[in-house]
Order: C-alpha cells, then sequence, then structure tokens
C-alpha cells in the first residue's frame, strides 16, 4: 500500500487592493520570508522531486501574480531585502560580545542571502523561476478564483460563472497552465455549485472536511479518496494533518508575540520586538523556555517536526486504509503559503524536511493536486456538503458583526446584473455587440463587488477593532459599487475600477456574465 | 451594526419587494428583506375584516420526503418590526428545503390568513451529517 500525499499551498494575498504603500509593504516581507525560501527549497531539492509528477501544488491569485511582475513592487521587494541587510548589520554590530551576537550573526547572513537570491540568483523575477520549475515537473501551479471571493456568498450563477470564466482566461493566458484543477477561496462551496464548475470546465477542487460530513451520502472511503459530483472531483482537506501550524506555536519560534493575523497586515511587524533587539527573533519558547532564539536547535526541532507529522499521515493512513479496505489512501492537506516563513519562521525548514523524506520514502508518492486521477479505477458519486475551512460552515462571513454587507453587495449584485443584461438586450437591438465603455464600467462594478466578498476581507471585517481604517475601506468599495450600478443601470459611461485591481479588468471584461442566465 | 445610508446613491429606491438568503450552517440562515410600502397597503386591504392588528411576518417552511414515513414539514412565522431587514433565523431540519416568505399574517388566525408578498429561492440547510443516499460509484477513465 502506498500512501498518495497531495500538499498544496495556497498563496492569495490579502490587502492588495489596499493603499499602495503596506500593500507593497506586505508583498515585499512575503516574497522575503516565503517565496525566496520556497524558491531554495525547489532549488536544493532539485532533481529528487517530480520523479513521478509535480510534487506539491501552489496556487497563485492574479493579483499576487501581477504584482509580482510589476517594477514597482520589484524595486519595493529589493528595498525591503537592502532594509532587511542594513537592519541585521547594525544589529550585528550592536550585539557584539552580547549572548545574541551569534543569532544576530545568523540574521544577517541569512538577510544577505535572501538579499543575493533575489537580485542575482532569481533575477527579480519569482514568477520565472516557479514557471522555471513548473517546466522542470518539480511544481504544479494552479488558479485560486481571480477576486477570492467565497462562491458561496454570491447571489447569482450569472456572476459566479464570470468569476470562474475570468479565472480560466487568467490562468491559460496569463499563468499559462491547463484549465482544470482550482483552487477556491477558505474552500467555501456548496452543493449547488457543483454543476456551475462542471459546466465551466472545472475538473477538480479541495474542499474542507466539512462538506464529507454533510455529504449527500456517507463517505464510504472517508477522508482517504475524492468524492465525485458532476464529474468534478472534489478532495478532502485533512483536518488533524493540517495543523502542524499549531504544533509550531505551542512547541516551536512562532511569532507569538506578534500573532498571525497581526503579522500579516502590520507594515512592519519588526517594530513589536524588544528594544534593543528589533530585527531579530530572539525570543522562543522552547522545551526548556530558553531566552535566546538558538537556530541551529530550532531547525533540528523543526525537522524532527516535520518526521513526526509525516508518520502521524502514515499512521492515519494506515489504519484507515487497513479498515476500509482502500489500496490507494490519498491524504490532502492545504496550508496557506504565507504562513510557512512568514508567520512559522522554521516553516520552510519543516516543509523541505516533509518534501524530502517523502520523496525518498518507497510508501509515500508526492502528487499535484488534480493530477492523480489514475491513482483509482472508481471513486464514490455523492454531493459534497456546504464548508469552508472556518468553522461553522459560513459563520464567518454571516455573523451578524459581518453579514450586515451581504445585504447590500447581493442587492447591487443582482442589480448589476439586471442592468447588464438590458445593456446587451440594447446593444442587440442596435444591431451592435456593446459599448466598449460600459463594458468597462461593468467589469469595474463586477470587480469592486467581488473584493467586497473577498475572504480576507470578510474575515478582517469582524475584527475591526485590530484593523485600522477598515471599515472605511469597506464602505468606500460598497458606494464605488454602488455608484457604478447606478451609472451602468442610467447608460452613462462611469470609468470603473481605476482603482482597483486593473490587471483583472481585461479578464472580466472578456468575461461574458449574462453566460449563466 | 453598522449600517450604510445609500439614499443619495439611488439605494432604497425599491421597485419590488425582495427576500433573499443565504445558509449559515445547518441550524441557521441569514435573511435579508426589503418590502415596498405600497405591498402592505395591499396586503392588508386584502385582508379586509381579518385586517385589525395584522403584522408583517416572516414565513418559514422546510418539507423533506423520507423514505419511510410521511415527509416531515414545519412552518414558523417570525414577526418583522422592519420593512426592510436581516436577521438570522433559525431553520427546521438539517438537509431540508426550506422556503422563506414575507408577507402580512392575521391576528386572528396565525395558521390561515397570511397574503405573501415575495417568496425566496428554495434553499436546502446544510448537513450536520451525512445524508442517506444510495452509494454509488463513477468508474474513472
Amino acid at each position: 500500500m502506498k500512501l498518495a500525499l497531495h500538499l498544496t499551498l495556497h498563496a492569495h494575498i490579502p490587502g492588495l487592493w489596499r493603499s499602495q504603500g503596506p500593500a507593497r509593504s506586505w508583498l515585499a516581507r512575503t516574497t522575503k520570508d516565503v517565496y525566496l525560501p520556497l524558491l531554495r527549497i525547489l532549488d536544493d531539492l532539485g532533481g529528487l522531486l517530480g520523479g513521478s509528477g509535480p510534487a506539491f501544488t501552489l496556487a497563485l491569485t492574479p493579483p499576487l501574480v501581477a504584482a509580482l511582475e510589476d517594477d514597482a513592487h520589484r524595486d519595493a521587494i529589493a528595498r525591503e531585502l537592502e532594509r532587511s541587510v542594513e537592519q541585521r548589520r547594525a544589529s550585528a554590530q550592536r550585539l557584539e560580545g552580547d549572548p545574541l551576537h551569534p543569532t544576530a550573526l545568523f540574521y544577517l547572513k541569512r538577510a544577505q542571502a535572501l538579499h543575493q537570491d533575489f537580485t542575482q540568483r532569481y533575477r527579480r523575477d519569482i514568477m520565472a523561476a516557479l514557471r522555471h520549475h513548473a517546466r522542470q515537473g518539480r511544481i504544479s501551479l494552479i488558479p485560486s478564483l481571480a477576486s477570492s471571493a467565497p462562491l458561496p456568498m454570491l447571489a447569482t450563477e450569472a456572476l459566479r460563472r464570470a468569476e470562474l470564466r475570468a479565472t480560466r482566461r487568467w490562468a491559460e493566458q496569463k499563468l499559462e497552465v491547463p484549465w482544470g484543477p482550482v483552487w477556491l477561496p477558505a474552500c467555501a462551496y456548496s452543493p449547488e455549485l457543483a454543476r456551475e464548475l462542471a459546466l465551466e470546465g472545472v475538473t477538480s477542487a479541495t474542499l474542507d472536511a466539512q462538506s464529507w460530513r454533510g455529504a449527500s451520502a456517507a463517505p464510504v472511503q472517508g477522508l482517504l479518496a475524492p468524492l465525485r459530483d458532476q464529474g468534478v472531483t472534489f478532495f478532502a482537506r485533512h483536518p488533524e494533518l493540517c495543523a502542524p501550524l499549531r504544533w509550531a506555536k505551542e512547541e516551536s519560534s512562532w511569532q507569538r508575540d506578534l500573532g498571525c493575523a497581526e503579522a500579516l497586515r502590520d507594515p512592519d511587524p519588526w517594530q513589536h520586538m524588544e528594544p534593543g533587539h528589533e530585527g531579530l527573533l530572539c525570543l522562543r519558547q522552547g522545551e526548556d523556555l530558553a531566552p535566546i532564539y538558538r537556530p541551529a536547535r530550532a531547525a533540528e526541532q523543526a525537522r524532527r517536526m516535520a518526521v513526526a507529522w509525516l508518520s502521524e499521515a502514515r499512521a492515519l493512513a494506515h489504519s484507515t486504509a487497513q479498515r476500509l479496505e482502500l489500496e490507494t489512501p490519498s491524504i490532502s492537506v492545504a496550508w496557506g503559503a504565507q504562513l510557512w516563513g512568514g508567520a512559522w519562521f522554521e516553516g520552510p525548514i519543516f516543509l523541505k524536511e516533509v518534501l524530502q523524506l517523502a520523496a525518498q520514502s518507497a510508501d509515500v508518492e508526492l502528487r499535484a493536486f488534480g493530477a492523480s486521477l489514475d491513482l483509482w479505477p472508481r471513486l464514490q458519486k455523492a454531493a459534497p456538503g456546504a464548508g469552508s475551512w472556518h468553522p461553522g460552515v459560513f459563520a464567518a462571513w454571516l455573523d451578524p458583526s459581518a453579514a450586515w454587507l451581504q445585504r447590500h453587495a447581493r442587492r447591487l449584485e443582482v442589480q448589476l446584473v439586471s442592468a447588464v443584461r438590458a445593456r446587451a438586450d440594447l446593444a442587440r437591438g442596435a444591431g451592435r455587440l456593446g459599448a466598449p465603455g460600459q463594458d468597462r464600467a461593468a467589469a469595474g462594478a463586477i470587480l469592486r463587488l467581488l473584493q467586497l466578498q473577498g475572504e480576507d476581507l470578510a474575515v478582517l471585517r469582524r475584527q475591526d477593532g485590530l484593523v485600522g481604517g477598515l471599515a472605511e475601506d469597506v464602505e468606500h468599495l460598497l458606494r464605488g459599487a454602488a455608484l457604478e450600478v447606478e451609472a451602468l443601470q442610467r447608460g452613462a459611461r462611469a470609468d470603473g475600477a481605476s482603482q482597483v485591481h486593473v490587471d483583472l479588468l481585461p479578464e472580466y471584461l472578456a468575461a461574458d456574465i449574462l453566460v449563466g442566465l | 451594526m453598522p449600517d450604510l445610508n445609500f439614499d443619495s446613491l439611488s439605494y432604497g429606491l425599491r421597485q419590488q419587494d425582495s427576500v433573499d438568503w443565504v445558509p449559515r450552517d445547518p441550524d441557521f440562515a441569514w435573511v435579508m428583506w426589503e418590502i415596498r410600502a405600497q405591498s402592505v397597503q395591499a396586503a392588508v386591504e386584502r385582508l379586509g375584516v381579518h385586517a385589525a392588528g395584522a403584522s408583517l411576518v416572516l414565513r418559514l417552511r422546510c418539507h423533506q420526503e423520507r423514505p419511510q414515513g410521511p415527509p416531515l414539514a414545519r412552518v414558523l412565522d417570525i414577526p418583522l418590526s422592519s420593512w426592510c431587514g436581516q436577521r438570522l433565523v433559525p431553520l427546521g431540519i438539517p438537509g431540508a428545503e426550506h422556503l422563506c416568505s414575507v408577507g402580512v399574517r392575521a391576528m386572528d388566525d396565525p395558521g390561515g390568513f397570511f397574503v405573501p408578498l415575495v417568496h425566496s429561492a428554495p434553499l436546502r440547510a446544510p448537513r450536520h451529517s451525512p445524508g442517506e443516499g444510495e452509494l454509488e460509484w463513477e468508474v474513472i477513465a
């Protein structure tokens, strides 16, 4: 018996649509902490990966890819890396003779290596390096839904299918990957979506285990095999094995004083560090509560955690597979990419160790999500239930503290679809296909509405106290969308989406939102 | 709960009554409704002699066929204090199909005189546990 291990890193980009300053800072830090270490893993493991197909999957969003390919953002990344080197050099000089000096030197060398990787090894082009590894068959790149809007929150089939069509166009033309497997934001799903996914050519998606608990029939192979509905293959995200970050928080050097959410949105999380130690992750929660961060020991602990994690995956697969008489158990694990090296400093070490151990193992096979149907001669037909990776199905979006937006957003969506349909009828009557100015307005309104429904925004708006200005941002988006829908209804040529996700406009201009009507 | 004044953006100039909902979990759904004054007035007129004390209610119906025995069916009326609003409502049976209507109900006969103004699209409640569907397999080519 061989365990098929599907690892997916989903790399969305919260906050990029907001003001350019924090967004650039966020991208720069994420590139430094996550994407450069990830590329190093791929470089180091090289030929060990990809023997029987891509070893893992990276789900990318259009805004992230556009930012990584944008010169202004690349300049910001380079500046952040230079700043990091200078800051750590100053710390190392100041701490000469201090017990923290070896740690300071570790950070200095690491910062210098990252700067060199970005400017020289990868020539400032993260996407080119990722595409290279994809061409070498080491990873599989798949699209995440274009705007990160959770599909079950959208009111109309027209807009849901427009989102899928826009994502498809982007995936085929800009990400340059074949259309089929997609990443659904927050694994948010409801059973009605299977038909729409199938109609738009989606072949596979990962859902949360919640969807298995609410399936139309009992999944007789548990979480260890996909379900099929309407010709789409659905993989279950295994809840227990998605938890190494919890272990890290408890046992390793999680940036516990910052908190994951804080680290993701704070323009400069280092400012929270102890005075005099800025720029150093020097406090560590270990078995002996050692006050000084010791990189070598922390790295060794991350490797031990990787061994333990893989052993747990094996044990879980073997015991369940024997009970269910499964020949090829499959485990799907999906993690937020930005947590690996961002929130959990040693995350890349853990990930590299897991990949290396699995690639060298005779009883584990690394598989790309969506590319493993050959493993099963048959799959159970059942409709997965509603679910998301947030507790309580859709409670993250529909808690009263967050759901107030739905009435406005869904109403505007219905009005928008109606206005676009009326415009199309008028255009047909006049013997022309459409007015470019109004198409742009429609695309702008769609984008703004989808931004309103974006998963991070939905979760963050429950915590307005933590996010300065977020309520104003939401109101700004909502008013902008209302103005654009009103302009459409009046037949005005509004210049929509001038500031919001401009890179996505061509995709939405091309997506015929009337297709679902 | 924050709310936004959209009067200046033509929001609120409603052309028709509406009720929309999204399931939150197996037990609750988030309902959003907007009813015009003239619709309520027309409904009250239809109630005629029963109109005194009539009130606006959200009527939830759920229905589930069962392999054996009669189908399960429940009706729940929730009084509404506003012609335009949103709230969580309890769902009747996890996994069952639900319908929601906003209408005017006569005070003296909760089970009878109800004038619906607008109906929602059907909504299937999420399940707590897998359904009783038959085991089916699909051969993978």
